[in-house]
């Protein structure tokens, strides 16, 4: 039937062909075609992959499992950030090896059944004496953005003797400077770019006397475009001084500059004068002659100008100008991106200083919106914001808007890498945790938790603390297990914290697998630290509290015999515990041996009380004897250590 | 006293001995006296000793497992109203940590339950439509509806999609996640028309039918063209209406050898002039009584078909009753 042979882009318009080329000869029936005609509707264009992209646009992301790079299976999925970060480089690891054996073995991988032919698939090129270099070579090495090979080439052909156009030199020089002669990381290495942190130490690394100033020279008429790449080169590596020189040479030669340069120069003000007026002055000398020059400012302009601002930003004049700034530029019709969103928060909501709802006003202006990058500070938008929703405004409901905002079409592109993102994350769960109610917040936990976010161990901490406040007991099994993947079972301060949590429990009829539960738990802390390797250089060691409310909570929650076992270490390897166990909880556990009628364990518990030095050991030992019968033994023992008179005290 | 033996093996200092006993304690090996003395040999340079016999084997202890902290299956963590679609958005093997069904499947072993998903060959070998739940379907179909234009008014019934589009044209395209994206099987080109649209006389469709051969299927009375014989698919489509064109003049055409056709060539069986109309005349003539018209009209439809559609029962049985009406037995 018809409908089912209509496929491809084809059979429709061959189908009208075939109607147009009056093919059948009888006139009767062509007649017929003319008066009723058929209409068949002018095919919808659509590029090649709308159909694939209409398709996607149907599938979000899952929250159950982790992310597609992992293997999706529940041994490889990772769980802590080590391991995220581990199993992302090692498999990236594994790439990079195959490429270098692929160019080591070059001579090997001569196939090539690829039809249009792939690069990316054959092994690199190298050049060397032997190679057949022209003008042209360097040219597609400039364009493709390998440095070291382009001035591999560069010097073979100077050594040949080849002759080279300006223009390529003009390109070379822009690349050089751009660069710093040195490769950037390849685009393919996805993972290793995103775990690099971007903050690089801001300190001179421009190669003095290198090959980009070596290209200047060779020049034979400097202009703009050489001064140009030569500055912002220079400006960029944080090599301020030459390239002030420079832009002193072009005032005096008169050369114009375009607004790129302007650009990286205001953005190094701060380094060119000491106070904030003066460095001020500086930029504002710079926007004036560039106005002169009738150079029109760019986005660039406003973002370096921020950015310099940003960078006085204690001055008092600082958030004024911050405004006015931005009106002009509105007025030149230049929008702000989110790298100008992302100065304007750095210069107004310090530290120290007033509460300022600039972040409110912003999100009502670029609310919904989809952005695509600009400028490369955009990524340091959202984690910004979220920080300042957290620590200025402290407001959940800020928060939210900032991360639909991140979830608005392609936006979470501009995350930026694996540490922006941590920290993004970090400060929505501390602000989450300290707002919501504790259901609330276990909601956000579960969607985020562990494939989006791994909590570190402060923000676990803090998590442990809201639950203790709100005692919401029943997430303690989840959160255990969770800390037990994500590896923070090592730190002693939030041993010591889910241990202080659990002795809050008080357990009841209903509760009793929770009861159970949370025994186990215990228990699987005191095995976990027990069963440590001797050699570790990080040792989780005991402390007379940790010591304390595991007992309490082992006796809390029915596990006598455990509690014994406790007790029996800390009594035999005394001194392998920091500081003594609190009075409550030895109470607590001498109340529990004088039910069960374990005088053993009392008179265990009241000699420790005595070494510790806890004042109530009195009574605790007079409440012994007055509920239980102590055997010759056991007296003779109490009054060797406490003296005679007490005993006669109580009796 | 082991102490005693190794002193007495001679050159064994003391030292040398608990050297390898320590080395030997942190590292939790076992060591043998076999493994000891050939350290010592090591150490002294002496002959080494001949091998006839292969070495024996020294048990290595047992490598105790790291347990690993695992995190449940994934369907664990699934609510029970998530969005199936996300969580199985393509075809994919079966994978039982992400699917929350209990299923089973394959032939249980004697006295055993039928085996559960975990590792169930029988359950990844089979396709699965997991990623084709109705609401995923409906989903994507509204996706698609803005690539798609309405079904031309006037052609809704099959009748008048045969009368205003005779010519059916179908090719495939394929797509491949491999270095080449070349497929050969893309060039071919198929044509399909009924011959019931080409208007064709008696002749015109013999003729035709002698040129295609087997490209017509006399069930459904489609000519069917293929070409592949172009490197491009548009010009296998060119050619594939080239052809129909040739094809429909020539049997439209009428040579001037084709009077020469002959008995034997003919396609079907004609009564007019047959050794059996002459038969049948003298029989006729024979016979005094006028044979009536009906029964010579059914002995010839009858001989028709028996020379058309072959001898089988009820033709032949046919065949017979005529004969004996005609003769008069009936």
């Amino acid at each position: 039937n018809m409908a089912g042979t209509l496929l491809g882009r084809k059979p429709v318009k061959l189908l009208q062909r075939f109607l147009k080329s009056t093919f059948c000869h009888d006139v009767a029936s062509s007649s017929q075609l003319s008066s009723e005609k058929i209409v068949i509707p002018n095919r919808i264009p659509r590029s090649p992959t709308a159909i694939l992209e209409a398709l996607a646009s149907t599938v979000s992301r899952d929250s159950s499992g982790p992310h597609y790079k992992y293997h999706d299976d529940p041994y490889l999925t990772p769980g802590s950030n080590l391991s995220k970060r581990v199993f992302s480089l090692s498999k990236e690891a594994g790439r990079k090896a195959a490429r270098w054996i692929r160019d080591e073995n070059a001579a090997f991988f001569t196939h090539r059944p690829d039809d249009p032919f792939i690069e990316a698939f054959f092994p690199k090129m190298t050049y060397n004496e032997e190679s057949n270099l022209s003008e042209e070579t360097l040219r597609e090495l400039i364009q493709k953005c390998s440095v070291s090979d382009a001035i591999t080439v560069y010097q073979l052909s100077q050594s040949k003797g080849i002759e080279l156009s300006d223009n390529v030199y003009q390109e070379l020089l822009e690349l050089v400077a751009y660069y710093n002669c040195e490769d950037p990381l390849d685009e393919d290495w996805v993972e290793e770019r995103w775990y690099r942190q971007g903050v690089t130490a801001v300190r001179n690394t421009w190669k003095d006397n290198g090959l980009a100033e070596e290209l200047f020279k060779s020049l034979s008429t400097k202009g703009s475009a050489a001064y140009g790449a030569l500055i912002r080169g220079m400006a960029q590596y944080y090599q301020v001084d030459r390239a002030w020189q420079l832009y002193q040479e072009c005032k005096e030669k008169n050369i114009p500059l375009d607004a790129g340069t302007y650009n990286s120069l205001i953005r190094v003000a701060s380094f060119l004068r000491d106070s904030f007026d003066l460095r001020w002055q500086l930029v504002k000398e710079l926007l004036t002659s560039m106005a002169e020059s009738g150079v029109s400012p760019n986005l660039g302009t406003l973002n370096c100008t921020l950015e310099a601002l940003s960078q006085v930003a204690t001055w008092r004049q600082a958030k004024q100008l911050s405004l006015q700034v931005i009106a002009e530029f509105k007025s030149l019709g230049i929008q702000p991106c989110l790298a100008t969103y992302y100065f304007l928060l750095t210069i107004h909501c310090r530290e120290r200083g007033p509460i300022s709802r600039i972040l409110i006003d912003i999100l009502d202006h670029i609310e919904g919106k989809q952005f695509e990058i600009e400028d490369p500070k955009d990524t340091f938008f959202f984690v910004t914001a979220m920080d300042v929703s957290r620590n200025h405004l402290q407001s959940l409901e800020v928060a939210q808007r900032v991360d639909k905002l991140l979830h608005t079409g392609n936006n979470y592109c501009l995350i930026g890498d694996s540490f922006k993102e941590s920290i993004y994350y970090r400060h929505y769960f501390a602000l989450a945790c300290s707002t919501l109610i504790i259901e609330d917040f276990m909601e956000i936990y579960n969607d985020l938790v562990p494939h989006i976010y791994t909590p570190e161990p402060g923000v676990m901490e803090e998590v442990m603390k809201a639950i203790s406040t709100h005692e919401a007991f029943e997430y303690l099994p989840q959160l255990w297990s969770d800390m037990i993947v994500f590896e923070h079972t090592s730190r002693d301060r939030l041993l010591s914290l889910v241990l202080s949590v659990l002795t809050k429990y008080q357990p009841s009829e209903e509760n009793k697998q929770l009861t159970k539960q949370l025994a186990t738990i215990a228990w699987d802390v005191w095995t976990r630290v027990q069963e440590q390797d001797e050699t570790r250089h990080n040792k989780v060691s005991w402390n007379g509290l940790m010591i304390g409310d595991l007992l309490t909570t082992l006796v809390q929650c029915g596990e006598y015999d455990k509690s014994l076992i406790v007790m029996k270490e800390a009594t035999t390897n005394a001194h392998k515990i920091l500081g003594y166990i609190p009075v409550n909880a030895l109470q607590i556990l001498n109340n529990a041996a004088i039910e069960k009628e374990d005088a053993e364990t009392c008179v265990s518990v009241a000699m420790y009380g005595l070494d510790a030095g806890h004042q109530e050991t009195g009574e605790m030992v007079k409440q012994l004897q007055s509920k239980l019968n102590l055997s010759l033994e056991h007296q003779a023992k109490l009054s060797s250590a406490f003296g005679t008179e007490l005993l006669n005290d109580s009796s | 006293d082991i102490e005693d033996k190794m002193l007495k093996l001679g050159g064994v200092t003391p030292r040398l001995y608990s050297q390898v006993l320590r080395l030997a304690a942190s590292c939790n090996i076992h060591t043998t006296l076999s493994t000891f003395s050939e350290l010592k040999a090591e150490e002294n340079e002496e002959f080494r000793t001949l091998e006839l016999r292969s070495k024996k084997f020294v048990r290595q202890p047992a490598r105790v497992m790291k347990s690993h902290n695992v995190v449940p299956p994934r369907y664990k963590r699934q609510k029970v109203d998530q969005d199936w679609g996300n969580v199985w958005p393509a075809a994919r093997t079966f994978h039982p940590a992400s699917v929350p069904l209990p299923v089973r499947q394959g032939y249980p072993a004697s006295g055993q339950v039928t085996p559960d998903k975990w590792g169930n060959a029988e359950l990844m070998k089979i396709p699965n439509f997991l990623h084709l739940t109705p609401p995923v379907i409906k989903r994507q179909c509204e996706a698609l509806k803005k690539f798609c234009t309405p079904w031309p008014s006037g052609i809704e019934t099959a009748a008048e999609q045969e009368k205003y589009f005779p010519v059916m044209v179908s090719k495939s395209t394929y797509l491949h996640s491999s270095p080449t994206l070349r497929d050969q099987k893309a060039r071919i080109v198929t044509l399909r028309v009924s011959l019931k649209s080409l208007d064709l006389d008696d002749h015109g469709r013999d003729k035709l039918l002698r040129l295609v051969k087997n490209r017509h299927d006399p069930t459904t009375d489609c000519l069917t063209i293929v070409a592949d014989r172009c490197p491009l698919s548009q010009q296998n489509y060119d050619y594939c209406f080239y052809l129909l064109t040739v094809l429909y003049n020539e049997s439209m055409k009428t040579e001037p050898w084709e009077h020469e056709k002959e008995v034997a060539d003919r396609e079907r069986y004609i009564w007019e002039g047959s050794p059996s109309q002459a038969a049948l005349q003298a029989i006729i003539d024979s016979n005094e009584d006028s044979t009536p018209e009906e029964v010579i009209e059914e002995y010839k439809k009858v001989v028709i078909d028996l020379h058309n559609e072959g001898e089988d029962e009820p033709t032949l049985s046919r065949y017979r009753d005529s004969v004996m009406k005609l003769v008069g037995l009936a």
